[in-house]
């Protein structure tokens, strides 16, 4: 459900299946892992994504929260205007980068 | 899901309390949507369906599956409407002043339902929540029909 994969300074994530609180534990304990290992430039790619919901996006928090204390970066790449529009409603695309490609 | 009773206008769902059956519901709503081809924000009504669901199944029922989750989903000439109650002590949504820190632990399922519908209710003692979205495009007659009581 969640790939890593290291290019350069940057890792980035791929996500298949949607992110609700089914799922976000082990979601928030994945991206754990891999800052935890060093990986401190997350790209997160939800090119498999449709929905996700309020514990979805708290782990997206709680990743940004943890990488901006050891001056890491977020990015989230997703195509959906649907999801777009979730970060933006929700304000945190102040916080992080979402965008379509980057 | 324990018992799912089907009209043209209408569903309702019998749920035990777990996580599993937000995303069975959430599916078996989707085909409601595709059957009847209601002209409305899907990923708007999955966003008021999960997140009243969630509130339903943690807190208002601990995600216990002896404890069950009622919703009711219906449709009318000019949106649809949702209905989620569960058997807890209720939110105590009087007090609650709409407001939630970006960065903060909680709040976010509220604000969500805030901003993805048009009305919002709670009954009395919180334990039941009313969400109302209307349709993208107005429906035309043929769909046109009144909505069921919602009491679920």
């Amino acid at each position: 459900m969640f790939e890593a994969e290291k290019s350069n300074a940057t890792t980035r994530v791929r996500v298949r299946g949607n992110l609700t609180a089914g799922n976000a534990d082990e979601f928030r304990r994945f991206l754990q892992e891999l800052v935890e290992s060093g990986e401190n430039n997350l790209t997160i790619d939800l090119a498999g994504v449709e929905m996700i919901d309020s514990k979805g996006l708290a782990v997206f928090i709680v990743c940004y929260q943890t990488l901006s204390l050891i001056g890491g970066s977020l990015t989230v790449v997703t195509d959906s205007d649907d999801l777009k529009g979730l970060f933006h409603v929700m304000r945190m695309d102040e916080h992080f980068t979402v965008c379509g490609s980057c | 899901m324990d018992d799912v009773i089907e009209r043209n206008d209408s569903i309702q769902i019998r749920m035990p309390a777990v996580l599993e059956n937000i995303d069975r519901a959430d599916e078996k709503i989707c085909e409601f949507i595709k059957t009847h081809q209601l002209p409305i924000d899907l990923f708007a009504v999955r966003i008021l369906l999960r997140e009243a669901l969630l509130n339903a199944v943690t807190h208002g029922s601990g995600k216990n599956p002896k404890r069950s989750v009622y919703l009711f989903f219906g449709w009318d000439e000019s949106g649809v409407e949702l209905v989620v109650k569960d058997h807890g002590p209720g939110f105590a949504w009087q007090t609650h002043r709409g407001e939630f820190d970006v960065l903060g632990d909680g709040g976010r399922g509220l604000a969500l339902m805030r901003i993805y519908s048009d009305e919002m209710s709670y009954n009395d003692c919180g334990n039941q929540v009313r969400l109302r979205k209307r349709y993208s495009v107005p429906a035309d007659g043929t769909v046109a029909q009144s909505v069921s009581t919602g009491k679920v």
